[in-house]
């Protein structure tokens, strides 16, 4: 009787730490210091198309990108990566209230790039991170709703 | 001698005027003003300027300047051929840290965070073609018919000039490239060679009995003097 306890407090154990695992690896690919790099089920040009319309539909712009894979083609260097610079005007409008130093931090850069495994990925700096720095409460507020935000928005385009 | 001093004066207006391009994209790189604001307000109007001259001798019979610049600007965008044949093998195997046409065509239309695309490299390669042209036009009114030798040393300083410029300690490869490898220098010089011999040779050629500037101008004050 006590030999089947153990035996099922074990299987219990592993099942938590084996489920533990699955949802570790369902959506995050790395978190280190503020970075968040997650992988994309879909190719480099679907993310990058799907990644486009999200951040239309949450409310948010491309304010800017940087095609760095482009770039860099002109060094003869082959490579899918692009920089899409992701803000919105009422957002900025209130952080640049708050404190004029933020620009810094925002708009939010969104890295997507193709690495050597072939695999599509999407990576960015929290805003809370990049904000820390900055003690308006306004500032705080603002960097953990896009903290949300963003977290949401590649959670969707996840693998 | 009316028509000597018409021609000296447009020489040295067409001069300036193909002096204009080559010098943009350096001073673009020294970070005085972007490429695609230059362009608009010098590019273009010097351009325009080199037309409307051809188009005034056209008609006031100034045929021979006509003909300088013509032969010029064919025999440019020629050597531009040869010296882009040269620059892209040494791309290829890695003489040169980028793709020079491409990257003016990013930097004219304003566009280097998009990178290059069909139209940018349209406007890079018209650009860097023209440039070609422009050294054409002023070595055919300089040296009139030149020498063997002539178009050779003129393809030199231009590609010693450029190794030598803002553009290229711009790149990040300071001074001659010393910073790249041996590869750049090398690549640059034998392109350079190639525009060089390339004009030199069919100006040479084209020019047969056309007078160069300094010649124009010692015939005019010679006639001045004799006629004083």
């Amino acid at each position: 009787m006590r030999k089947t306890n153990l035996s099922l407090l074990a299987f219990f154990i592993a099942a938590i730490l084996f489920a533990g695992s699955l949802f570790q690896s369902g959506s995050t690919y790395a978190k280190e210091a503020g970075l968040v790099t997650v992988q994309s089920k879909e190719s480099f040009d679907q993310t990058v198309k799907d990644l486009r319309q999200l951040i239309s539909k949450n409310g948010m712009m491309v304010l800017s990108e940087l095609n760095q894979g482009k770039v860099l083609s002109m060094t003869g260097l082959s490579l899918n990566a692009i920089s899409l610079f992701v803000g919105n005007p009422q957002i900025g409008n209130k952080l640049f209230s708050a404190d004029r130093g933020v620009g810094i931090a925002v708009p939010v850069r969104l890295n997507i790039y193709e690495n050597t495994d072939g695999k599509t990925y999407v990576s960015y700096v929290k805003p809370t991170d990049q904000l820390s720095d900055f003690k308006a409460e306004a500032v705080q507020k603002i960097s953990k709703m896009l903290d949300q935000k963003f977290e949401q928005l590649t959670g969707m385009i996840s693998r | 001698m009316k028509k000597e001093i018409k021609k000296i004066v447009f020489s040295l207006l067409v001069l300036i005027a193909a002096g204009i391009s080559p010098n943009l994209f350096v001073v673009a790189q020294a970070g005085y003003a972007k490429l695609s604001d230059l362009a608009v307000n010098f590019l273009i109007p010097s351009i325009a300027v080199i037309i409307l001259i051809f188009i005034i001798n056209y008609f006031t019979g100034l045929k021979d300047l006509n003909r300088q610049i013509r032969n010029g600007f064919t025999a440019g965008i020629i050597g531009t051929a040869g010296l882009e044949i040269v620059r892209e093998i040494g791309f290829h195997f890695g003489g040169m840290p980028g793709d020079l046409p491409k990257l003016l065509g990013v930097l004219l239309l304003n566009q280097f965070a998009l990178g290059p695309d069909t139209l940018s490299n349209i406007a890079g390669w018209s650009y860097h073609f023209w440039n070609g042209a422009a050294f054409g036009i002023i070595y055919s009114i300089l040296f009139g018919k030149g020498n063997k030798l002539s178009g050779i040393v003129y393809g030199l300083l231009i590609g010693i000039g450029f190794m030598m410029s803002p553009a290229v300690v711009a790149m990040g490869v300071g001074h001659f490239g010393v910073d790249f490898g041996i590869g750049f220098p090398v690549t640059v010089i034998l392109a350079h060679l190639a525009f060089g011999t390339l004009l030199g040779w069919l100006i040479f050629r084209l020019n047969a009995g056309g007078t160069s500037l300094l010649n124009t101008l010692k015939k005019t004050f010679n006639n001045k003097k004799s006629f004083s």
